[in-house]
């Protein structure tokens, strides 16, 4: 059995696993940390772990997919689109290790990616290249002449620019002249290099593309057209085949030349040749070769019945597909592909990354519907990576079937906790000039606020959307925006996309500044005081600090009340120095209620005497964790500026550093005081003396923590047991659960709140791969909880070991 | 039983007075956020005024019966049919089977409450039937009802047709302002004078962002006194940051400068201060208020809380209740309880926050105060 390696994740790499399978190879999926449990992984016959969430840590690293093919003894590797698909020296590294590269030759990999080597490799072979003039062409004298030739209006572009960058249209020569200088001077400044060319500008074009199959010195074959014509910010997100309103002659002299082109570099396996199609003047030209599989290759999979991953991988392993022909090769019905993103059409089309709370997919005849997905519902979209969700194609005898078959789809189609592109695909695909072929590569950008208006129609569904964005979105936007101009497979997205998008997040300048603070002792009471919280609570507070001795006092109280049965007390909260009483008025009054109180406090006697059971929990713990730093820095950017926490703590206690705040953090066991304002949540003061920290609450409140983050306010110590609103500050993480109201663990037997008031907790600071582990322990419910039982504690003892230390020593 | 044709907006099954016992665990009471209302709905179809019904939010719910049942409506005016018909609120209905009960958006108040003959029969959970939905406890499924649930329904019970009278009915506000009643208490000694005077002197609004868990409100900003400004570390350094507390149901917690008032689902701890705590007998101003409307507070003591407390106990008794036939008072002969009237004592506070006080209430009543309104 032959062993394929996919170099590529999510649903490309679960779509060529399929083709494996049908072949009966064997599989092999590769993942980074974030994809450890990812859908294709969980898919593939074995897998292998290749390094970082990153994809330069990853898929973008060459040695360790190369290194893990070679440790696997892998026949083939497939590339699958993006990473490295397209490039050379993936390419050829693969082949001078022995293994079969399934994709054309590094050299005609290297050709294609260069636009001007493919541009006079195109023009040899007689493909019609859209007229324009070189940079050393435009010193000429006869330039309004030329121009005039090729017709207004032209395209000027920095020759070192991608995308939008440096791009003006002139509408006359007068235009032109001026256009030329400010885009050379754009271009120095922004490239530094003032090189530009020109352009016929075509403004009514579709985007047709022709996808062939190269069999090296035999004549290559082609599987028909593609239209991709409705792209939104040069990414195309809804394809089609056949390609209607543009005359089959045309169609067949695109293929042919096509073919011709592919076929006269002795091209091998699947390949793209795209080309734009100007609609009024009915003339296509060539626009630049793919060597990949695209992500559209299902339309031409659905209407000629072919499985084109399939023929790669028998291509390149050498197996004989002899029996297809040009002839063989046959088109019916119609197809559409529907790109799922996980982005915000709102919001610029900016990726929304999160977890898919909720995935119902709906049931439908396979015939008509082909879901290409890489996630399932649990699963998260990350941040690291392109943020399609799915592939949607439906396939029917006519093309208005088809149209409405997915409208039908998708909206049925339910999906949570992220935002998608579902909506605005369907008002695309309910548009009546969509539905006759009225458009042109700008229907999306020209009708965008048409497409992105809430739509009230009843034939949608709300979509839950909790997206909202960081500075990390602001800074991977940057990312992209400096990455668009070179890379001809990233989205192209320009600095004044970004300075929209930073307005769309305008923020308050509310900075949390750190200031010293005032070293005020706290202390106990002569008389607890009592004060009354409306008509049914009655507030007891015994100091203003916080210590051991006062929370026994409080523990003590609520249980000498639950022991004398106090008359109408429905229930005590006792906290760190205080303690709320739930009272039913028509049975006591407050003034009664306060005297059986100071009676029955004078009767606890001393704390010190007391023993009492406490048990030690400890928690692996990532400390300054990716998830709290994501967290604060949404606060950050959309509440109140602020310092990131761990720092803000460094600074307002005179910390060296953050390393020192871990270790002094987790330096001590925590004593849970309380439990409060959120069931199990956890009110813990530290009590090593020389490890109490103090930092104040965040002004206002964050409306979202993640589950599981640890953080402190004043001094204390708290985790929060689920996504929740908070105060704390926040600076770690913990993989397993404080609270289950499905009682999954042996621990929440007795109550759905894994801690009591008495117990005492440890935080043991560790990777995220020990994370990563436990937390998946956690999921299939094999975590044994870290518990030491019952160690008897006391009060007494605690005050001779505090006599022992010097607390005047930080850790 | 009945079945949900129409889920509503947020409709949840509650009981009074709810969850109570699990305080030290971190849950709150949970119920029905206008008790009143709900009381007098259940006991309009024979039930003891707190057994299980239904809380709807802002718009109603469509439920189809498969059998006959009493049922009674109040609250929120969500203009309710039975079968396209226009039923009335604030008395017995009785429903057939395969009738639809269908209602709309609120027109006046925000929440509706739907009784049934026989309460709703639903799991309890921690000893009450109230819906947590945050913690997705309680309720049917820990949630809001659902599409095509089906309602459990208790034995329906043998019960004349009764409506409530009308000095029973809570007067909902027609000016979109509504004057709440609130204790000092219990950390009011961290506001100075001019910060009390501010807050009694504002009307406060009340912000989208406000659900079971807490109502926030716009307004000015408060002064805090030296103990707010001078504090022992623990505490932590903003004004509003205290040393971690239990928090009151109904407590106006003032989270740096943004008073939130924690009402049913609102957490049990805290780190920040309550300076004011709004009594049981106010919640159901909070529950029929609505977002964007203005709230104005006014001091009452402990002891009239209390009192109006248990007025309210009363009303929401079978004294509320009037036949058809006549028109006549329904119920016993003893006729409406007189409330023992509670002797007011002073708190033992010192004199000083006494005459503060005294002086405040004086300013009160002053011209030309400068009263800030927000929109």
């Amino acid at each position: 059995m032959k062993r394929i390696l996919i170099a590529n994740r999510g649903e490309i790499a679960c779509r060529i696993i399929d083709s494996c399978k049908k072949l009966n190879l064997h599989s092999i999926a590769v993942y980074s940390d974030v994809d450890r449990n990812s859908k294709h992984v969980r898919k593939a016959d074995e897998s292998i772990h290749i390094g970082g969430s990153k994809a330069q840590e990853s898929y973008l690293s060459m040695d360790r997919i190369i290194d893990a093919a070679k440790k696997l003894n892998v026949d083939a590797i497939h590339p699958g689109y993006g990473f490295m698909a397209e490039n050379a020296e993936f390419a050829k590294k693969i082949i001078n290790s022995g293994i079969i590269w399934i994709g054309p030759t590094p050299s005609t990999i290297l050709s294609m990616g260069n636009k001007d080597i493919a541009r006079e490799l195109a023009i040899k072979n007689d493909l019609p290249i859209c007229p324009g003039l070189k940079n050393d062409e435009l010193d000429s004298e006869d330039l309004e002449d030329k121009c005039n030739k090729i017709g207004f209006p032209i395209l000027i572009k920095a020759s070192a620019g991608g995308g939008g960058i440096g791009m003006q249209i002139a509408n006359n020569y007068e235009q032109l002249v001026q256009s030329i200088e400010k885009t050379k001077n754009l271009a120095q400044k922004a490239f530094g290099n003032s090189d530009i060319f020109l352009e016929k500008f075509i403004s009514n074009a579709r985007h047709i593309e022709i996808q062939v199959f190269g069999l090296g010195d035999k004549k290559a074959l082609h599987f028909f057209e593609r239209d991709c014509s409705i792209q939104r910010r040069f990414q195309k997100i809804i394809e089609e085949s056949p390609a209607i309103k543009i005359e089959k002659s045309i169609i067949d002299k695109m293929a042919e030349s096509a073919v011709n082109f592919v076929t006269n570099q002795k091209y091998e396996g699947a390949g793209t040749v795209e080309f734009i199609y100007d609609i009024d003047d009915k003339k296509f030209y060539f626009l630049e070769m793919n060597t990949r599989i695209q992500v559209e290759h299902p339309v031409t999979e659905a209407v000629t019945d072919f499985d084109l991953v399939a023929m790669q991988i028998k291509f390149a392993l050498n197996i004989d597909i002899s029996s297809v022909t040009q002839n063989t090769i046959n088109k019916s019905g119609h197809a559409i592909e529907c790109r799922l993103y996980a982005e915000d059409p709102t919001k610029n089309f900016l990726p929304s990354p999160g977890k898919i709370t909720r995935l119902k997919i709906p049931k439908t005849d396979s015939n008509n519907i082909r879901l290409d997905i890489g996630v399932d519902e649990g699963d998260e979209i990350s941040f690291y990576y392109d943020p399609m969700i799915a592939k949607i194609i439906s396939k029917a005898d006519t093309r208005i079937d088809s149209i409405n078959n997915m409208i039908q789809y998708l909206d049925k189609l339910e999906i949570e906790g992220i935002n998608t592109n579902k909506s605005f695909l369907i008002s695309v695909l309910q548009n009546k000039n969509f539905e006759e072929a009225e458009y042109n590569t700008k229907f999306i950008e020209n009708n965008l606020l048409l497409f992105t208006k809430k739509n009230d129609s009843k034939i949608f569904k709300s979509e839950k959307i909790i997206q909202k964005y960081t500075n990390k979105d602001v800074q991977a936007f940057e990312k992209i925006v400096a990455k668009s101009p070179n890379d001809k497979n990233s989205l192209v997205y320009t600095n004044k996309d970004l300075e929209a998008f930073k307005k769309i997040i305008t923020k308050k300048e509310n900075t949390t500044v750190a200031k010293s603070l005032k070293d005020v002792q706290g202390k106990v009471y002569d008389e607890p005081v009592f004060k009354p919280g409306g008509d049914k609570y009655m507030f007891i507070e015994f100091g203003n600090l916080m210590d051991l001795e006062i929370n026994f006092t409080a523990q003590n109280l609520a249980k000498a009340i639950h022991d004398n049965k106090i008359k109408g007390v429905y229930e005590t909260a006792p906290c760190f120095a205080s303690m709320l009483i739930h009272y039913d008025p028509d049975e006591i009054k407050f003034n009664d209620l306060k005297n059986e109180m100071k009676s029955l406090i004078k009767s606890l006697g001393p704390t010190e005497d007391i023993e009492i059971n406490s048990r030690v929990f400890s928690f692996p713990t990532v400390y300054l964790d990716k998830w709290t730093k994501e967290c604060i820095e949404d606060y950050s950017s959309k509440i109140a500026k602020k310092t990131p926490d761990p720092e803000f703590i460094v600074e307002l206690n005179n910390l060296k550093d953050t390393d020192q705040f871990v270790r002094v953090h987790s330096g001590t066991e925590y004593w849970v005081s309380a439990l409060g304002f959120w069931p199990g949540l956890p009110f813990m003061m530290p009590l090593d003396p020389r490890c109490k920290l103090t930092a104040p609450k965040y002004n206002p409140p964050r409306t979202w923590t993640p589950k599981g983050a640890v953080g402190m306010g004043g001094s204390s110590t708290s985790i929060y047991p689920d996504r929740l609103p908070g105060g704390y500050q926040i600076f770690g993480i913990i993989p397993v659960p404080i609270w289950d109201t499905q009682k999954s663990f042996s621990v929440f037997e007795d109550s759905i709140c894994l801690f009591k008031p008495g117990d005492r907790v440890r935080f043991v600071p560790t990777t995220y791969e020990e994370f990563d582990h436990i937390a998946s322990k956690v999921k299939d419910k094999s975590y044994d909880y870290n518990i030491i039982e019952y160690q008897k504690f006391s009060v007494k003892n605690y005050k001779e070991w505090l006599t022992t230390i010097d607390k005047t020593k930080r850790f | 039983m009945a079945e949900v044709i129409k889920k509503g907006l947020e409709t949840s099954v509650q009981d009074y007075p709810g969850r109570i016992g699990t305080l030290n665990q971190g849950f709150p009471a949970s119920g029905p956020m206008d008790s009143w209302s709900f009381r007098l709905a259940n006991i309009l179809v024979g039930n003891e005024p707190g057994e299980a019904a239904l809380e709807c939010q802002f718009m109603g719910p469509t439920l189809k019966f498969k059998s006959d049942r009493m049922i009674a409506i109040t609250g929120a005016d969500m203009s309710p049919k039975i079968d396209g018909k226009t039923v009335p609120l604030w008395e017995s209905l009785e429903i057939k089977a395969n009738q639809t009960l269908a209602m709309e958006f609120a027109t006046i108040g925000a929440r509706s409450y739907i009784a049934f003959s026989g309460g709703i029969n639903s799991k309890p959970w921690l000893g009450s039937r109230s819906t947590f939905h945050k913690a997705g406890v309680g309720g049917i499924d820990g949630k809001a009802i659902q599409n095509g649930q089906i309602l459990p329904l208790g034995e329906n019970r043998d019960f004349v047709s009764k409506k409530i009278k009308k000095n029973s009915i809570p007067k909902m506000s027609n000016d979109k302002n509504w004057s709440i009643e609130v204790v000092l208490g219990p950390n009011d000694d961290w506001i100075d004078k001019n910060g009390h005077q501010i807050f009694l002197n504002t009307k406060w609004k009340l912000q989208a962002k406000s659900d079971r868990t807490g109502y926030r409100l716009d307004g000015p900003k408060l002064s805090f006194t030296d103990k707010a400004t001078n504090k022992s570390l623990e505490n932590g350094s903003e004004p509003s940051n205290i040393i971690d507390q239990g928090y009151p149901s109904g407590a106006i917690n003032l989270a740096g400068q943004t008073p939130i008032i924690l009402v049913n689902d609102g957490p049990s701890m805290g780190g920040f201060i309550n300076p004011y705590t709004v009594p049981s007998a106010a919640f159901w101003k909070l529950g029929q208020a609505k977002p964007g409307d203005t709230f104005n507070f006014t001091e009452v003591s402990v002891e009239k809380a209390q009192l109006l407390r248990a007025e309210q106990s009363i009303i929401c008794s079978k004294i509320s209740l009037q036949s058809f036939d006549d028109d006549k008072i329904v119920t016993s002969k003893e006729s409406i309880q007189k409330v023992e009237s509670v002797k007011i004592i002073d708190f033992e506070k010192d004199e000083l926050k006494e005459k503060l006080r005294r002086k405040m209430m004086e300013k009160k009543g002053m011209k030309n105060m400068k009263i800030r309104f927000f929109n």
